[in-house]
């Protein structure tokens, strides 16, 4: 089964203090800190955190100019929620018909991996329950919406420090679990987009890369839940979920041939070896770079194993099983990976004498039955790794293990850290609780926008373009901009579909360059597009001529009317001869297919005057050159 | 809000305590977790529950319903194994005297309480990273935020201190809120006379409970000058944003300067005596200070007259309201404006009270620079009035010094001298110059 959360950002100022919440390039100092793993009253430390700590990092923080006050360097008590973040996050719940709390306990949930100055990011619960209303008139469960602080950004990792950059942190994060309901890869994007769709029709939700995640609860056949983090394009969603389940009963096959094997937890009992004597010559350059670093080689035994750590269980060629997971906890203490006897022969691959093979296995007391690994590095981090690996041998005898993984660019995931336990939350003192009264709720509800669905057909309605490119619109955030300058200048009913597509097209291409050349957005260029859209619709400027026009104006800083003379180009006159020169020069195939000539005759034209005469007018003349040709055949 | 007596009476008729399991019912939705106490900041209808995930959620329960599902007892402080460190006692101890304060906390994760330390193990391992480096001896002697501690508090510390000190400590490390810390730095400077070890005062402006807390460098700092030979009474705290460097300041002459931030505490009119990134101690060249001694007695003078007022003039102070003051206590402390200035409709009230003895200090209320009152005519008609001329002395300094002195002066002559003499730091007849003027802000 799969569940999602889904994170994203809404657009108002930050949630406990006033900064805005812009990302800045600029920065004006940096300053270092440390964070402890803290004990609860129990003694206990939680494993997540402790995990962390444990790293010994140092953590470097850059403050920017705009967005950075004493609240986000953990100088300064928190201020109280925003309110406007906590409306949109009621809006969403009224949406989904969710239960309100009544009064909402901001919690500290600890996070030692330096992404929030403090060690915790504060959260509160807000709504839980109800359903999520789907295109199609279905229902998907949904369990918890929480209000929290996006944590700030890494901006750059070195040998013991990891650097970020404090102008994310404290922005505002709606999120939003559904129930672990979801029962197909393709259902789990269907939400997903979903819920975006819900988030952007509030029309108060930053938009861009980054501003909305997507966190992926997988658990296959009732097994141990992974959280699989961070994902951004909701596309990769099914190639996610795929290879996440496949790579869940891979390792529940293995868990049951080992059981079947007869090797117990406690039995695993790794055998771990100091190996540098006997490779202090080795050839295999993997091992000597280390030795020569003044790294030692450790190799462990996993007794009754031989298999389990390439593909011959996971039903797929080439893809491993347990290799990859002691790989990846290896490489999260940072060193290189490990080595293993099943990822393809030791002599071949990677260099080893066959005296060394065997050197190594008599040293580890390894026989058919076991498996070998071996890794190289500093001695520290080799006890830290294996450490690890002992843990995940283990493991592997409960099949899956619930654990918070990373996802990877190909859609297959590495291991992060153990899933964090429940004591990992308690009340933030610093901030009231906040009562939700019926006052407010009454406001949420009779300001609620509609369902997506109703909308699009709406703006479909009245502005006459296409349900696609309202999609578009509203899958890129831009159908209330879009709304804004079709419907509202009182032109609605009279603007023709033709100037309306061709102002969300303006929208969909020019105004997201811009945003992405840092070149402005929507607010800056709105007086620019309604006067594009205006010269459009009088005629004055051609449809296809209006995106030259507007990217002049936008991106090259151009005046309108500069922009609009350098267009000129050839004038109408040309371009009727053009066209009349071009029918002629097809005039056989003109005469085979008569008017069934106009397609094929509309797409070279097209591509000799696109953006000088309005297509419509070209598609005009052509019909006209070819009825002439055609009656003087005739 | 206190809660609702009728919402009080459900949960009682309920059974259900602070702590036990319960599922509470409201419009048809059932909340299940654990009861958390109510607090004065929910709203008086609302029960507050900790939910399976962690989340506490306010449930008004008015027309609703609360069911106890399961009795839990309160899980007591555990009391986590601390090894002694006995290897490094043979060479001496470090005494830690615990006051309370959020340098000693720790947090209840079922209530969300955060509560100091309030027995000596609480203390230990509330430190641990301190305890595993250094060979700390926890005593826990009262536990109060700072805000509430009162001069007999300060009488009590100095007290524990020389008792540590004799009984072997080769230095003393006082955990303590941060509002009042140089108070009581000040005070415990006055009273011990001639510290024979370290004695520093610590804080956190951070609690102890939070994975960012200050606590840990600080009293990591603390615990190496504590093994120092800078026998002073001293306050080691942030003295930048980052968890890289402490400054070691001079307990007379150190001030809180920020209500929030980590660096809040400050050298006044003096700079640090050092600077120490918790693994060695850098003197600030210039600074001076007594060395240890281990075999120098400890003697306390641990007399301290109460109440002394603290009044900061200001436009419009009534000769009234001085007078009350003075009514009301055995010593004034004035910070008056710019060099030390007041109005002077209220010079005859000051004079008619120094003339039955009534001590009355100046001291200037622009925190850094000196009183200079023999500049301006207003300022002579105070010395006329007989006050006593604080010079460079920090206003809270100087109230803590007029305790003491006070306690300890036999005439008002011998007053005037206690009170115009540089006993331990605090005051200065020369300020240097570090030549930008930064300092001097």
């Amino acid at each position: 089964m799969v569940g999602l959360e889904i994170h994203q950002q809404v657009d108002s100022g930050k949630l406990f203090c006033r900064c805005p919440s812009d990302l800045e390039e600029a920065t004006t100092g940096t300053f270092v800190r440390r964070l402890h793993a803290t004990k609860s009253e129990l003694g206990e430390v939680d494993k997540a955190a402790l995990a962390e700590a444990q790293k010994g990092l140092t953590f470097r923080y850059e403050v920017t100019p705009a967005s950075t006050c004493l609240v986000d360097a953990d100088e300064e008590p928190p201020r109280p929620m925003n309110p406007d973040a906590l409306e949109v996050a009621l809006t969403l719940a009224a949406l989904s018909s969710m239960e309100v709390i009544d009064e909402v306990h901001v919690m500290r949930k600890i996070v030692v991996d330096g992404s929030n100055t403090t060690g915790f990011q504060r959260t509160a619960l807000v709504a839980h329950g109800g359903a999520l209303p789907m295109p199609d008139g279905s229902r998907m469960a949904l369990q918890t919406l929480c209000l929290e602080e996006d944590s700030a950004r890494e901006t750059g990792e070195s040998e013991g420090e990891r650097t970020f950059r404090l102008d994310r942190l404290g922005i505002p994060l709606i999120e939003i679990a559904t129930a672990p309901d979801i029962r197909s890869a393709e259902e789990a994007q269907a939400v997903a987009a979903r819920i975006g769709q819900l988030l952007r029709s509030t029309g108060r939700v930053k938009r861009g890369q980054g501003t909305i995640r997507q966190d992926i609860n997988v658990s296959v056949d009732g097994g141990a839940r992974v959280e699989l983090k961070g994902v951004s394009d909701l596309r990769a969603i099914p190639d996610v979920v795929r290879a996440e389940e496949k790579r869940q009963r891979a390792l529940n096959r293995v868990a049951k041939e080992l059981l079947s094997r007869g090797v117990v937890e406690a039995e695993v009992h790794l055998h771990t070896a100091d190996l540098t004597d006997l490779l202090s010559k080795t050839k295999a350059k993997i091992v000597a770079k280390q030795l020569s670093e003044g790294g030692r080689v450790w190799g462990v035994r996993l007794a009754g194993f031989a298999g389990a750590l390439g593909d011959t269980h996971s039903g797929q060629k080439g893809v491993r099983v347990l290799g990859p997971e002691f790989s990846q906890r290896v490489r999260a203490v940072g060193l290189g990976g490990t080595i293993h006897n099943e990822e393809g022969d030791l002599v071949a691959k990677y260099g080893f004498a066959p005296a060394e093979v065997e050197a190594v296995r008599a040293r580890l007391g390894a026989g058919e039955r076991d498996a070998i690994l071996m890794a190289a590095g500093p001695e520290d981090r080799l006890r830290k790794a294996f450490d690890s690996l002992s843990e995940r041998a283990r493991l592997a005898l409960h099949g899956t293990v619930s654990e918070v993984r990373a996802v990877n660019d190909d859609g297959t995931s590495r291991y992060l850290r153990p899933m964090p336990g429940s004591a990992r939350m308690y009340p933030e003192t610093d901030l009231p609780p906040v009562g939700v009264t019926s006052a407010t709720l009454d406001r949420v509800r009779a300001g609620l926008p509609p369902l997506p669905e109703d909308r699009a057909r709406q703006i479909v309605e009245r502005t006459g373009v296409s349900d696609a490119l309202v999609d578009q619109l509203d899958q890129t955030n831009r159908l209330a901009d879009f709304e804004g300058v079709a419907l509202d200048q009182g032109t609605a009913g009279t603007s023709a579909p033709g100037t309306n597509a061709a102002v969300a097209r303006l929208l969909l291409t020019t105004i997201a360059d811009a945003e992405r050349a840092g070149k402005g957005d929507f607010a800056t260029h709105r007086a620019h597009l309604i006067a594009v859209r205006d010269l459009v619709h009088a005629g004055t400027l051609a449809k296809e001529g209006a995106s030259a026009v507007f990217a002049a104006v936008v991106l090259q800083g151009k005046a309108l009317q500069e922009a609009l003379a350098a267009l000129a180009g050839p004038g109408h006159d040309d371009a009727r001869t053009q066209v009349r020169a071009l029918v002629r020069s097809k005039a056989q195939m003109v005469r085979e297919k008569g008017v069934g000539a106009h397609g094929p005759l509309m797409g070279i034209a097209m591509r000799e005057l696109r953006g000088k005469v309005d297509g419509k007018l070209i598609a005009e003349w052509i019909r006209e050159e070819i009825q002439a040709l055609l009656s003087e055949s005739q | 809000m206190p809660r609702d007596p009728a919402i009080e009476k459900m949960v009682s008729m309920a059974g259900a305590k602070a702590g036990d399991l319960v599922e509470v019912v409201v419009r048809g939705h059932a909340h299940r977790g654990l009861l958390m106490p109510h607090t004065d900041s929910s709203d008086a209808e609302c029960v507050v529950i900790k939910l399976d995930s962690g989340y506490n959620v306010g449930v008004r329960l008015h027309g609703g319903t609360i069911r106890l599902l399961e009795q839990r007892e309160p899980k007591g402080y555990a009391e986590a194994a601390v090894a002694e460190p006995a290897e490094k006692m043979r060479e001496g101890f470090i005494a830690l005297i615990g006051t309370g304060g959020t340098i000693a906390s720790y947090v209840d994760y079922e209530t969300g309480a955060v509560h100091p330390a309030l027995t000596t193990r609480e203390l230990a391992t509330a430190v641990p990273e301190v305890m595993a480096r250094y060979p700390l001896r926890p005593v826990a002697l009262f536990s109060e935020f700072s805000e509430n501690l009162r001069p007999e508090h300060w009488v009590k510390i100095a007290h524990e201190v020389k008792h540590q000190i004799e009984e072997g400590a080769t230095g003393v490390i006082i955990p303590h809120g941060t509002d009042t810390l140089t108070y009581t730095a000040a005070a415990l400077a006055f009273m011990i006379d001639n510290p024979p070890v370290p004695v520093v005062v610590v804080g956190s402006q951070r609690s102890s409970d939070r994975p960012s807390s200050d606590a840990t460098f600080n009293l990591l700092c603390a615990a190496r000058v504590a093994m120092s030979d800078i026998a002073e009474v001293v306050a080691v705290m942030h003295n930048r944003t980052g968890d890289e460097v402490c400054a070691v300041h001079l307990g007379t002459r150190v001030r809180k300067m920020h209500a929030s931030a980590r660096a809040a505490f400050r050298s006044i009119n003096v700079a640090p005596l050092a600077l120490t990134d918790g693994r060695r101690v850098d003197p600030i060249p210039g600074s001076k200070w007594r060395k240890r001694s281990e075999g120098r007695q400890v003697i306390l003078r641990d007399k301290l007259a109460e109440p002394v007022a603290l009044l900061q003039y200001y436009p419009g102070m009534t000769a009234s309201l001085l007078r009350a003051a003075i009514a009301e206590s055995k010593g004034l402390v004035l910070a008056g404006s710019g060099l030390g200035h007041v109005s002077e409709d209220l010079i005859p009230v000051l004079k008619e009270a120094t003339s039955r003895g009534f001590p009355v200090a100046v001291t200037t209320q622009c925190i850094y620079g000196r009183t200079g009152l023999n500049v301006y005519s207003s300022g002579r008609n105070l010395l006329e009035a007989g006050v006593i001329d604080a010079g460079d002395m920090l206003t809270e300094a100087a109230v803590v010094k007029l305790m003491w002195a006070v306690g300890h002066a036999h005439s008002p002559l011998d007053l005037r001298k206690f009170m115009e003499t540089n006993l331990v730091g605090e005051m200065a007849e020369r300020r240097v110059f570090e030549g930008s003027g930064e300092d001097e802000r």
